[in-house]
């Protein structure tokens, strides 16, 4: 039996070690680092104008005739988180100079260093940015000395590109301005590729019920209003807005959405509208985003009543048992947002002799409804009541602005007092056509906080745009520009903002 | 020393076995299995309720694929039923048997093919308005193919003269977007928009598959939810028709509404 034990032991040794050979590497070849300084961590570019030029510091011990480089462009297919990346090395040279020749989208560069020797290699990246000279700036709509609507666009640098759709549609849209909104990652089918793929675009609409959606690097028209929908709707639009997960469309016939972030990516689409979700039906101008539900709360001057839009595009009646909400005896005449919870809503009550009321929503983090958490009547003769423009101050301070009598105000929401409004460097003899504050606050692109006035005088206008202090303007206009036509609102485009961060487009920009 | 022998002889067999590197060339023989393409091509569904009224019998397809090397004539493939004991199809009723001589050309694997289609002829009994059947279909050995991959040796088809649920109709997918199931339901979308609703429509216009991810390059989420809008808008007209006729709204029959 002991025998027969030994036996078996010894078998399984042979068996277990039999094929065993060591193929390990004992010529050992010491380890040296090499550290690459340099980049930085942005690029922003211009297609076919910039060229990329960096000059990498390097750190080691290796001897530079033993080191290789390799610069290498990487880019997600289709814009989509975390998916499939396309690679293009762009050189081999110690030093980068790429006449930059891609197409627009957000790229990342990397940089590699070997040494040859004992194939020891590292790496650093950096972002790049490439967008054309519309990819990028504070977009104004305006109305154009024939009553038509058109784009400027003020670019970082103070450059003006000016009668956009003009230089590149032909003409302008028929109609005054509407709205512009921003919809970041757009569906569209490419004209080129007839591939689906996700682009920024600018969503227009003029008074005489025009619609178009422009692929923003370089205008090409990717939607009217004949080809936006699977069945086309005869509505009356308001305007288009992104959500954290969706571009929306606001018409009287209701939310119109398009799933384009998170997990809808696995998805795609040929960018065409099909039915509102939900059957509450109606808006108007009177709305405000409200980034905690990801979406919007307006007024439906069709049917009188609030609704409330959230991320997946559902919109719904807002209603209150704290509160008697406004109906139909009521007018909308303003809302607005403030922080990242409130949107304030002035409506006039014409039950009786006018009355004037300011509501207060609050909305809870993703949570249910939004609730009216306060009613504060307003004075009869309070300026805010007449005003011709109003807008909330969205970040810093619980104020409205408003322009009454071509003069500037604001009114202070704690406490119920108006006061006019310094500006410096404000015209006088130049009508107000637009009040606002413009932010902007995302990782790839500046941060700004700005209030933001525009005026008008003999068929000029004039943008006048400044840092603030408690919410209201300090020291000299910071950014400017003078150009023909009227302004009605003021949109700024980041290329990068939307494709990496998909909670970046339901927060962190005014609308 | 016995012993020792027995441990010398042991180890030196140990020692030419263990480190064998170098792989045969096959010569296991012939064999024959089914191909499928994805897992789910082990379920065909059909139903001749999509077809025209006229039509007495269709073909579902079924792929072979061989093992080992090719031949320079062509082989004969048997196909046999197994019985699952519930609902099953009987041959010559629901289908034209497999060793039936009018399909005896047709099952073949050609020469120097490793695969090949053979027909299952469904055939349009009049119980099969009633119930659906089941014919779970086996390659069996044969002289020629005595070889037989048993993980890739089924194929169930399910079929019947009533309306059926797609396999690609899955509410339970994220994506999905035409809800829970119901035979009323579907009769409705077919009646609506005149498309089948079966997997072909599913899989190759709205891109919606079987399988994960669920979804293939046809997907369009607007389309999808453009067709639900359709169905609900035109599902309200028609509840509104059968109101007003002093009818219930359109149900299933566990009297469950239908909706979208």
């Amino acid at each position: 039996m002991r025998k027969r034990s030994i036996f078996i032991a010894l078998w399984a040794a042979l068996a277990s070690t039999g094929c065993y050979e060591d193929q390990g590497n004992y010529t050992y070849t010491p380890i040296s680092d090499i550290e690459i300084e340099g980049m930085d961590e942005t690029y922003t570019l211009v297609t076919g104008v910039d060229t990329l030029n960096i000059t990498p510091r390097l750190t080691t011990t290796y001897p530079d005739s033993d080191l290789e480089y390799r610069w290498v462009l990487a880019k997600s297919i289709n814009n989509t988180v975390g998916g499939e990346h396309e690679y293009d090395t762009l050189g081999h040279e110690r030093d980068l100079s790429f006449p930059v020749n891609k197409a627009p989208g957000v790229y990342t560069l990397y940089c590699y260093a070997r040494n040859r020797a004992n194939g020891y290699t590292t790496f650093v990246k950096s972002t790049l940015e490439i967008g054309t000279l519309y990819s990028r700036g504070h977009y104004i709509l305006k109305e154009t000395a024939t009553g038509a609507t058109d784009l400027d666009l003020l670019m970082e640098d103070g450059r003006l590109l000016t009668d956009i759709l003009e230089r590149t549609q032909g003409a302008p849209l028929p109609g005054a301005p509407r709205n512009l909104g921003i919809l970041y990652s757009k569906f569209v089918v490419d004209p080129d590729t007839h591939a689906k793929v996700r682009v920024h675009c600018l969503g227009v609409i003029t008074r005489d019920k025009e619609v178009a959606i422009y692929r923003a690097f370089d205008m090409y028209k990717a939607f009217d209003h004949h080809t936006l929908f699977f069945d086309e709707p005869n509505e009356t639009p308001y305007r288009f807005y992104t959500t954290a997960q969706s571009c929306d469309y606001l018409a009287s016939a209701g939310v119109y959405t398009e799933h384009n972030a998170g997990i809808m990516t696995a998805g795609t689409s040929v960018g065409k509208y099909s039915f509102p979700k939900t059957d509450a039906a109606g808006g108007s101008d009177c709305w405000a985003y409200c980034p905690n539900i990801w979406g919007a709360i307006y007024w439906d001057e069709t049917h009188h009543r609030v609704l409330y839009a959230n991320a997946s595009g559902m919109a719904y009646e807002l209603t209150s048992t704290d509160f008697p909400m406004p109906g139909s005896d009521h007018e909308c005449l303003f809302m607005g947002a403030y922080g990242v919870n409130i949107v304030y809503g002035l409506f006039r009550d014409t039950s009786g002799p006018d009355a004037y009321y300011l509501y207060t929503f609050t909305t809870a983090y993703q949570r249910g409804a939004p609730a009216v958490t306060g009613v504060q009547a307003v004075a009869p003769a309070s300026k805010l009541l007449s005003a011709t423009l109003r807008a909330t101050n969205e970040k810093t301070a619980n104020i409205i602005y408003f322009v009454h009598d071509n003069k500037a105000y604001y009114h202070d929401v704690t406490n119920g007092t108006e006061h006019a409004l310094e500006i410096p460097g404000l015209p006088a003899d130049e009508t107000i056509t637009a009040i606002a504050n413009r932010h902007f606050n995302y990782a790839e692109a500046p941060a700004f906080d700005y209030f933001s006035v525009a005026t008008w005088k003999n068929g000029s206008y004039k943008l006048l745009t400044y840092l603030m202090i408690g919410g209201l303007p300090n020291g000299d206009a910071v950014l400017t520009a003078t150009g023909t036509g009227k302004i009605k609102t003021v949109q700024y485009l980041a290329p990068g903002a939307g494709y990496s961060n998909v909670f970046f487009a339901g927060r962190s920009y005014s609308r | 020393m016995k012993m020792l022998y027995y441990f010398i002889g042991t180890a030196a067999i140990a020692l030419f076995t263990s480190c064998e590197k170098e792989l045969e060339v096959y010569h296991a023989g012939a064999g024959l299995n089914f191909y499928y393409a994805t897992p789910g091509d082990t379920l065909v569904s059909y139903s001749f309720v999509y077809g025209p009224a006229t039509t007495t019998r269709d073909t579902v397809w079924l792929e072979v694929e061989t093992i080992g090397r090719l031949s320079n004539t062509e082989r004969p493939v048997v196909i046999e039923q197994l019985l699952t004991g519930t609902g099953d199809a009987l041959p010559g009723v629901h289908y034209v048997p497999f060793d039936d001589a009018s399909l005896r050309a047709a099952y073949t694997v050609p020469a120097r093919q490793a695969r090949a289609r053979v027909p299952v002829i469904l055939k349009r009994d009049a119980s099969l308005q009633a119930q659906q059947v089941t014919l779970l279909a086996r390659v069996a050995p044969t002289g020629e193919f005595p070889l037989i991959n048993p993980g890739r040796n089924r194929v169930k088809i399910l079929f019947s003269d009533q309306i059926e649920k797609p396999a690609s109709w899955n509410e339970s997918a994220y994506l999905f977007p035409f809800g829970v199931y119901g035979p009323a339901k579907h009769r409705f979308m077919i009646e609506q928009t005149g498309e089948k609703w079966d997997d072909a429509y599913f899989n190759n216009v709205l891109g919606l598959t079987k399988e994960a991810p669920y979804y293939n390059q046809n997907y369009d989420n607007a389309y999808c939810d453009y067709l639900v809008g359709v169905l609900r808008r035109a599902l309200q007209a028609h509840n509104a028709e059968r109101q007003a006729r002093g009818e219930d709204v359109l149900k299933e029959a566990d009297d469950t509404p239908v909706s979208f």
